[in-house]
C-alpha cells in the first residue's frame, strides 16, 4: 500500500474512531441529553438519506441530466411536507404497537404468515445493490485521490469497521425496543460532516475557482449552455415526475429512512420539526452541486464527473480540504451501511429466523434476550458481508446513480400498500401480496436482471421502452402492483385481525384494541409465553406489562386481562415482531361484548384524533356518560355474562368500591355484601327490592334495589341495576315521627297537667284528713285512696314516657295486642282538651295480635283518635272496631264529627293538608300515619261526608303466629 | 355537524399545493424556461420549504 493510500486508510480509520467516540459520549451522557434529544439532532440523523449518491453521484447526474438530480430531494421534500397525513400516522402506529421495522408494519396490517417474509426478502434483494455501491464509492474515491487501484483490504477494512460500529452502537440493548441515542447522535454527526465537506468544496469552487459570485456570474454569462444543459432536461424529459415519485417513496420507505424516522424516534415532536428542517438540510446540501459541476468543467478536471468534489479539493494546497472531502464521502457511505444493515437485520430476525425457530418446536431458550441480541449482531455482520460480496461480484461500470435508482424503484413497490393501510379499509393481505409479488417480479426482470445476469431485460420490448428507462420500469412495475393490489383487495375480504388493524391504522379512525385473545388469568398468559419463549422471558415480560398497567399477578377481571394481553402483545411485538407476538399469545377469541365496551376506553384515549361526525358522536357519548356518572342514584350495568360494565360515582359512594375495583368483575366476584345483594336481586322475580337492610362500613344502611333488562340489536339482554340509599330518608322519617310525637305530647301538656293535678289534689285532701283521723279503718281507706291516686299519676306518666321514647333505628317488631294499643292511645288522647269529653268505644277484640313497632303504631292511633276527637262535637263518640281477615286485620276509626270536604279527601294524606284552622294543626299527622302504616305493610283509606263524620280504615298484616292459628 | 379539518391536515394540504404548484409540471416551466437564472429553481424549492415551515411555526404559536 502506497503512503498516500496508507494516509487515506489512516484518516478513514481515525474518522470512524471519532464516530465511535461521539456515539459513546452520547450513550454515557458526556454530551448533554438535551442536545442528543434535540429535534435538530433527530433531523440531522435523517440525513442518512444522503449517501455517496448525493456526495459524489449528484454531480455526475447533473452533468448528464441537468437539474434532474434535484428530483431525488424534491420528492423527499414532498413526503416530509406531507408529514401530518403520511409520516405522523405511521409514527403513531410504530410507537403504539412497538413496530421496529417496515416488515413489522406490513405484518401488523396485512396479517398473513407470508407478509413479513416477503417484505424482508424483497428489501434484502432491493437494497443490497445500494450497499454495494457505497463500498464502491469509498474505494473509487481512494482510487481517484491516489491514482492507484486500492487493494481489496481497503474495502474489507472499511466493511469490518462499520460492522463493528453497527454492532456496538446499533445493537446495544437486550431488546430492540430501546432507543439508541448514541447511534442517532453519530448519524447526525455524519450529516454535519457531509454538509460541511460539500459546502466547503463548493466554497472553494466558488471563491477559489471563480473568484466569488461575480466570477461565477461572468462564467455563466460566457457559457450560457452551462445553465441550459441544466434546465433543458427538465423541459424535454418526462422523467421529472417519475423520479420525484420514486424519491417520495424512498424518503420514508427505504429501510434506513424508516429506521431513523420511526424506530429511533425518541420524541414525536421531533418529526414536526423535521418536516421542514430535513428538506431545508437537503436544500443546503444540493446548493453545492451545480457549483461543483461548473468549477470542474471550467478546470477540465481529469477525474470522473461524479468525483469532481475530490478533484477540486485536491486543488486546495494544504490538503485539508482533500481529507475533509474524503471523510465526507466516508461519512455518506458508512452512515448508510450502518443504518441499512441494522434495519435489515431486524427484519431478518423477526420475519425469517424467529418464525422458523418458534415453529420448529424447539425448546424455549433459557436466555432468549441475549440470544436475540447476538442474533441481531450476527445478522448485521451477515448483511454487510453480503453487501461486500455483491460489491465484488457487481459490474463495475454501473454508476452510483443507476444502482441507487434501482433500489428506489424496488422500495416504491411498497407505496400502494402504505397508502392503502392509511386510507382504505378494504385493503387486505391478498391484494398486498399479489401486488407486491407482481411489482417486484417486473422490477427484477426490468432492472435487476441486466445487473446480475449481464444481458438485456426479457421485457425490454414492452410499450414505453423507448421512453425514459425509469419511467418505463416504474410504470410497469408500479402499475401492475397497484392493479393487483386493488383487484386482490376487492376480491377478498379482510379477516377479523385485519379489520382490527385497519381501524388502528386509518387516519380518520380511532385507535381501538385489537382482537386480544381472552385469557383466564395471568398464569395462563405466563404459560403461553413460556411455551414459546422460555420462563425468563415470560417472567420479565409479564413483570414489565403488570408494572406498566399497575396490576398485580392475581388479576382476574376480564377487562384488565384484556388490557394486559394487549400490552403484552405490543411489548412482544417490539421484541419478536407483531406476527410472532400474536401467535405466541394466541388463545380463545374475545367476546364481542367485552371488545365493544372496551371501545369506550380507547375512545377516551383517542378522542383528540376524532374528526367530523365521529367527534360529534363522541361528544354526545361523553355527555350521556357524564349524565350516568352524575345521577344521584347508584347505577350498575351488567354485560352478557354478568360482568360489571358501568359503575357510576354514586354507586361507588354507596358501595365504598371504586369503579376500577369492580369493572369487569362478574357479580359472584364482587366483595361482600354486594355479591349477596345483587345475587338476591338477580334471582328474585320481582324487579324491585325495597328497604333492604345492608351492613356497610360499620353501619346499617337501607337500600331500594331495582333491575331492568336492556335489549339491544337482537343480542342477549343486558341488565341495569339501580341502587337507592334510603338511610338518610329513613333517619329523617324517624326524626319526623319523634318530633310529631313530641308535638303530640306538647298538645297534651295542659291535659296532662289537669289529669295529674286532680289526683294530686285528691292525695293532698286525703292526707290532710288523715292527720285528724284516729279510726284505723278510715285511715286504711284513706291510704288506699292515696295509693290509688298515685297509681293513676304513675300510669299517666308511664304512658307519656312510653309515647315519648324515640323508636329504635332498627325496626323492632313485636307482637302487639291491638286492643291494648287502642286503649293506650285513647288514654293519651283523653289527656288533651278536645279528647277529655269524648267517649272512645274500643270494640277491638282482645285476641287480635299484630306485629309492629309499639311506639309508632301508638302514634298512628293517637293521631287518628286525636283527629276524630277534634272533629267531634263535645260529648261526642268515637268508635274503634277491628275484624280479622285471612292474613290481615281491618281496623276502623269512626267519628260523627264535621267530616272532610270532598275537595280535600283525595289529598288528605299529603303533607300540610289540614281541615283545621292555622295554628291548630300542621297537616303532618295523617302523612305520618300513612307512612307508618305503609312501613308495616298495611294500607289506610278514608270515607267521609261533610256533617256526617269520617271513617278511617286501616289494614295491617296479622302476626304470623296469629295467621298460623287461623290455618290450624 | 362540524366537519372542520384539523390544522395538521390543513398544513399538509397547503404544503402539497405548494409543491405541486411550484415544483411539478407545469409550474416547473416557470423556473427552468430558457434564459431563466439557474438559482430560480432553488428559490422555488426553498419557498416551498420556507412556506411550510412558517405554517408549522404559526400553528405551534
Amino acid at each position: 500500500m502506497s503512503p498516500a493510500l496508507l494516509t487515506l486508510f489512516g484518516v478513514g480509520i481515525a474518522y470512524l474512531a471519532a464516530l465511535f467516540i461521539v456515539a459513546y459520549a452520547a450513550e454515557r451522557e458526556w454530551i448533554p441529553a438535551h442536545w442528543v434529544r434535540h429535534p435538530l439532532t433527530y433531523t440531522l440523523s435523517l440525513g442518512v438519506y444522503a449517501t455517496t449518491w448525493t456526495f459524489y453521484g449528484s454531480v455526475g447526474l447533473a452533468a448528464n441530466q441537468g437539474f434532474m438530480f434535484l428530483t431525488i430531494y424534491v420528492g423527499v421534500t414532498a413526503s416530509f411536507l406531507l408529514a401530518p397525513v403520511l409520516l405522523q400516522p405511521l409514527l403513531r402506529l410504530v410507537r403504539d404497537y412497538q413496530l421496529s421495522s417496515l416488515a413489522d408494519l406490513f405484518a401488523f396490517r396485512y396479517v398473513s404468515p407470508w407478509t413479513g417474509w416477503l417484505v424482508t426478502a424483497f428489501m434484502l434483494i432491493g437494497i443490497l445493490p445500494y450497499i454495494a455501491l457505497q463500498i464502491q464509492a469509498v474505494v473509487t474515491s481512494a482510487q481517484v485521490l491516489t491514482r492507484e487501484a486500492p487493494p481489496g483490504v481497503l474495502a474489507a477494512g472499511f466493511c469490518i469497521t462499520v460492522t463493528l460500529f453497527a454492532v456496538l452502537f446499533g445493537a446495544r440493548h437486550l431488546t430492540p425496543r430501546e432507543k439508541h441515542e448514541g447511534l442517532v447522535m453519530a448519524i447526525a454527526f455524519e450529516s454535519v460532516i457531509k454538509l460541511v465537506a460539500l459546502l466547503a468544496c463548493a466554497g472553494f469552487a466558488l471563491f477559489g475557482v471563480f473568484g466569488g459570485f461575480g466570477g461565477l456570474s461572468d462564467y455563466l454569462l460566457a457559457h450560457p449552455q452551462a445553465v441550459e444543459r441544466m434546465q433543458a432536461p427538465l423541459r424535454e424529459s418526462g422523467s421529472w415526475t417519475t423520479l420525484c415519485l420514486l424519491a417520495f417513496a424512498a424518503g420514508f420507505l427505504l429501510p434506513r429512512q424508516f429506521h431513523m424516522i420511526f424506530s429511533e424516534n425518541i420524541d414525536p415532536a421531533g418529526l414536526r420539526t423535521a418536516s421542514w428542517a430535513f428538506p431545508a438540510f437537503l436544500w443546503l446540501l444540493n446548493l453545492a452541486i451545480p457549483i461543483l459541476l461548473w468549477a470542474g468543467q471550467e478546470l477540465h478536471l481529469d477525474v470522473p464527473t461524479e468525483y469532481y468534489a475530490l478533484g477540486l479539493a485536491q486543488r486546495e494546497s494544504s490538503g485539508l480540504l482533500t481529507l475533509l472531502t474524503f471523510v465526507g464521502g466516508i461519512s455518506a457511505a458508512s452512515a448508510m451501511i450502518i443504518v441499512e444493515s441494522l434495519a435489515l437485520a431486524a427484519m431478518c430476525l423477526n420475519h425469517l429466523i424467529l418464525p422458523l425457530w418458534v415453529n420448529s418446536g424447539a425448546a424455549p431458550s433459557q436466555d432468549l434476550y441475549r440470544r436475540l441480541l447476538w442474533g441481531r449482531r450476527a445478522l448485521i455482520a451477515l448483511v454487510i458481508a453480503i453487501g461486500y460480496l455483491a460489491y465484488i461480484s457487481m459490474q463495475r461500470s454501473t454508476g452510483l446513480v443507476q444502482l441507487g435508482l434501482v433500489s428506489f424503484v424496488a422500495v416504491t413497490q411498497f407505496l400502494p400498500a402504505v397508502v392503502g393501510m392509511l386510507v382504505w379499509p378494504r385493503a387486505n393481505r391478498v391484494g398486498f401480496l399479489a401486488g407486491l409479488c407482481a411489482g417486484m417480479s417486473i422490477w427484477f426482470l426490468i432492472l435487476a436482471w441486466p445487473l446480475l445476469i449481464g444481458t438485456p431485460s426479457p421485457l425490454q420490448n414492452l410499450p414505453l421502452h423507448e421512453r425514459d428507462p425509469w419511467l418505463f420500469a416504474t410504470f410497469w412495475s408500479l402499475g401492475l402492483n397497484l392493479l393487483l393490489f386493488v383487484l386482490g383487495s376487492l376480491l377478498a375480504r379482510p379477516n377479523a385481525k385485519e379489520q382490527a388493524a385497519d381501524q388502528a391504522c386509518r387516519m380518520d379512525a380511532v385507535t381501538i384494541l385489537s382482537e386480544a385473545p381472552q385469557a383466564g388469568g395471568v398464569g395462563e398468559l405466563r404459560l403461553r409465553i413460556e411455551q414459546a419463549l422460555g420462563g425468563d422471558v415470560a417472567q420479565a415480560e409479564l413483570r414489565r406489562a403488570l408494572t406498566e398497567l399497575k396490576l398485580d399477578a392475581g388479576e382476574r377481571r376480564p377487562r384488565q386481562l384484556h388490557f394486559l394481553t394487549e400490552r403484552l402483545r405490543r411489548n412482544l411485538s417490539g421484541l419478536i415482531g407483531p406476527q410472532l407476538a400474536s401467535e405466541v399469545l394466541a388463545g380463545r377469541q374475545n367476546e364481542q361484548s367485552m371488545r365493544r365496551h372496551l371501545v369506550e376506553e380507547e375512545l377516551e384515549h383517542s378522542q383528540d384524533r376524532l374528526r367530523g361526525l365521529a367527534a360529534e358522536l363522541n361528544r354526545l357519548r361523553r355527555f350521556h356518560r357524564q349524565v350516568l356518572q352524575d345521577l344521584p342514584i347508584g347505577v350498575c350495568s351488567l354485560g352478557d355474562h354478568g360482568e360489571v360494565l358501568i359503575w357510576n360515582e354514586r354507586m361507588a359512594q354507596i358501595a365504598g368500591l371504586s369503579a376500577d375495583q369492580v369493572l369487569g368483575s362478574r357479580v359472584r366476584e364482587l366483595p361482600p355484601p354486594w355479591r349477596e345483594i345483587f345475587s338476591r336481586l338477580l334471582d328474585t322475580e320481582s324487579a324491585h327490592l325495597y328497604k333492604q337492610p345492608v351492613h356497610l362500613r360499620g353501619g346499617l344502611r337501607w337500600l331500594n334495589l331495582h333491575k331492568e333488562a336492556i335489549a339491544g340489536d337482537g343480542e342477549s339482554a343486558q341488565l341495569v341495576l339501580l341502587v337507592e340509599d334510603l338511610t338518610e330518608q329513613q333517619q329523617l322519617e324517624a326524626e319526623l315521627t319523634h318530633s310529631a310525637r313530641l308535638a303530640s305530647i306538647g298538645t297534651l301538656a295542659s291535659g296532662v297537667a289537669h289529669e295529674i293535678g286532680n289526683p294530686l289534689t285528691g292525695i293532698s285532701c286525703i292526707a290532710q284528713n288523715l292527720l285528724d283521723e284516729d279510726d284505723a279503718g278510715e285511715r286504711r281507706q284513706g291510704l288506699d285512696d292515696i295509693l290509688e291516686q298515685s297509681r293513676r299519676i304513675s300510669d299517666i306518666v308511664q304512658s307519656l314516657l312510653s309515647f315519648a321514647r324515640p323508636s329504635a333505628p332498627a325496626r323492632d317488631l313485636e307482637p302487639l295486642e291491638l286492643h291494648s294499643l287502642v286503649k293506650e292511645a285513647a288514654r293519651l288522647v283523653r289527656l288533651s282538651r278536645s279528647g277529655r269529653n269524648i267517649a272512645f268505644d274500643n270494640r277491638v277484640p282482645e285476641a287480635l295480635i299484630i306485629d309492629g313497632d309499639r311506639a309508632r303504631l301508638t302514634q298512628v292511633f293517637v293521631n287518628l283518635l286525636g283527629n276524630a276527637a277534634d272533629a267531634s262535637p263535645p260529648n261526642g263518640r268515637v268508635e274503634i272496631e277491628a275484624s280479622r281477615g285471612a292474613a290481615s286485620v281491618t281496623i276502623s276509626v269512626r267519628d260523627w264529627g264535621s267530616g272532610i270536604p270532598e275537595e280535600l279527601l283525595g289529598r288528605i294524606f299529603e303533607p300540610f293538608v289540614t281541615t283545621k284552622l292555622p295554628g291548630q294543626g300542621t297537616g303532618l299527622g295523617l302523612p305520618l300515619v300513612y307512612r307508618i302504616v305503609a312501613d308495616h305493610g298495611g294500607s289506610i283509606s278514608v270515607d267521609s261526608r261533610v256533617g256526617e263524620g269520617s271513617t278511617f280504615v286501616l289494614r295491617l298484616p296479622l302476626a304470623p303466629d296469629a295467621a298460623l292459628g287461623i290455618l290450624t | 355537524m362540524s366537519s372542520s379539518q384539523p390544522p395538521g391536515r390543513d398544513d399538509a394540504g397547503i404544503a402539497l399545493l405548494l409543491v405541486v404548484g411550484l415544483l411539478l409540471p407545469p409550474g416547473l416551466w416557470l423556473w427552468v424556461d430558457s434564459g431563466r437564472a439557474w438559482w430560480l429553481l432553488y428559490l422555488a424549492w426553498g419557498l416551498c420549504i420556507f412556506g411550510v415551515a412558517a405554517l408549522r411555526w404559526r400553528r405551534r404559536a
